[in-house]
């Protein structure tokens, strides 16, 4: 279950970029602390019900994946309560801490980890992950030695393998050729069917209208209509 | 406050696959990376053997110096980047962030446990005595590692406000070398400045290095104070860190 009251998130943007100690110093001297704020999120309710798959579109910057990223817990809110019940795996891009350097199945032990999976877990499914990804010969081949598509297929399949409560999906489905991708909704319907709360954020309305229950339009920070 | 150590498989998959990295392909990792600790005792011994003369097997009361205080200039010096040079965990994942600082550090502390381990056959052989006080050596190490992952996680959530705060900390860490009786014994440091030298809790370390490595003796007292210190900085370093990780997301 997931529940945003209000949550607002202002960030700050300095229109000089400090990023070291003696500018700090010096800006701080001269008493200069130029920056613009604005409002990425503001005033967003949100409420999802266990098992319900929601998605959120909206033009670039309009705050989706911003609004990801709180319920995620990556970033806070200036404002509002969040509310998270429940394991939650977030996708927010695939692959993340994969080593080029390190070979498949090292890579997925190192990915799986960090999605929160146990060695356990991952040593039993890990037959199942490379059978998904269709990439079972090769499983001691270095990372650095796959194709752009092997790589997002590799990481999707141990992202899901985690069988989260709440899954939370930032534009990644567009991964791989058409069947796999065809593939990748039929594994979030799966999902799905198991009770897995979702959200999913992506430009195309019309994949999102394949899986979700419910979708919602974003704009400048405010959810502006249902669709 | 401390939950994530629970998360083990998290933390030994990354420290495992931290420390291949860094040694992946060349058979001798571990030995070349002693290479520069050994030339640097075996300059300083010649400079300094004529005024310490009175010192027993100083040139091995220098190396063991070396070693101990390397544990902490490297493991610092990497760490401090272990948030700032894995963003993209912190950005995209929602792991706990303590977790990176921890892997640099347990990483660097095995390889130092290795480095001291290696020196045991060298002292054997040149005839220095090594006793029972020898199975302290986990332990103080572990009171090390406390230290130096306290220590880490201050410097690597300042690092992402303060990007140049590495060629400050090389700067600290030279002052550091020679604020630490490493070329030079304690008894040297006038009584009126010694409470004030005896701030810097890496002395405590190298005092209880040479003490099990070199004389066969284990000193509780300097051990409890030891201990006590790391799991202050600790604390101190889970706290500071705790209150910045909140803006990681959006800084990084």
């Amino acid at each position: 279950m997931i529940k945003l009251e209000n949550v607002s998130k202002k960030f700050r943007i300095p229109s000089e970029k400090r990023y070291t100690l003696f500018e700090e110093v010096v800006s701080f001297i001269t008493g200069k602390r130029n920056y613009v704020e604005f409002w990425a999120l503001k005033n967003v309710n949100l409420s999802v019900r266990k098992g319900e798959v929601v998605g959120i579109t909206g033009p670039n910057g309009s705050g989706k994946s911003t609004l990801l990223k709180i319920i995620a817990g990556v970033i806070y809110p200036d404002e509002g309560k969040v509310e998270v019940l429940g394991r939650v795996t977030p996708i927010l891009e695939l692959g993340v801490g994969f080593n080029p350097e390190l070979t498949a199945l090292e890579n997925v032990n190192l990915y799986g980890v960090l999605m929160g999976m146990s060695k356990k877990e991952i040593e039993r499914k890990s037959e199942e992950i490379f059978k998904f990804a269709e990439l079972e010969k090769f499983r001691n081949m270095k990372l650095k030695n796959f194709s752009s598509g092997m790589y997002a297929r590799l990481a999707f399949a141990t992202a899901v393998a985690t069988e989260p409560e709440i899954l939370l999906v930032d534009e990644v489905l567009a991964v791989g050729d058409t069947s796999f991708q065809k593939k990748c909704i039929a594994k979030i319907r799966e999902l799905k069917d198991n009770g897995t709360t979702m959200v999913v954020v992506s430009h195309s309305v019309d994949l999102l209208r394949e899986v979700c229950d419910e979708i919602y339009h974003l704009r400048n920070g405010k959810i502006e209509e249902r669709i | 406050m401390f939950g994530y150590l629970r998360q083990k498989d998290v933390i030994l998959t990354l420290t495992k696959y931290e420390f291949k990295l860094r040694y992946r392909g060349s058979i001798f990792g571990v030995a070349w990376s002693l290479l520069a600790p050994f030339l640097l005792a075996i300059v300083l011994y010649m400079v300094f053997r004529r005024l310490f003369e009175f010192i027993e097997n100083f040139a091995f009361y220098v190396l063991v110096g070396i070693f101990v205080f390397r544990f902490f200039s490297i493991a610092t010096s990497v760490g401090m980047h272990s948030i700032v040079g894995k963003s993209h965990i912190v950005t995209k994942t929602n792991l706990r962030r303590e977790i990176m600082p921890l892997t640099t550090t347990l990483s660097y502390s095995i390889s130092s446990f290795f480095e001291i381990i290696i020196l045991l056959p060298i002292l054997l052989a040149f005839g220095v005595k090594i006793g029972p006080s020898i199975l302290m050596l986990p332990f103080v190490h572990l009171s090390y590692l406390i230290f130096v992952f306290g220590v880490n996680l201050i410097l690597s959530a300042l690092m992402v406000h303060f990007r140049d705060l590495n060629q400050i900390w090389e700067v600290i860490l030279n002052v550091l070398f020679f604020l630490s009786p490493i070329v030079y014994p304690k008894s040297i440091v006038p009584t009126g400045f010694l409470s004030l030298y005896m701030l810097n809790p890496i002395t405590n370390f190298i005092e209880l290095y040479r003490g099990m490595l070199l004389r066969n003796e284990f000193y509780v007292g300097e051990y409890l104070i030891a201990t006590l210190i790391s799991i202050a900085t600790l604390f101190v370093g889970q706290i500071v860190f705790a209150k910045m990780q909140k803006r990681f997301g959006e800084i990084l």
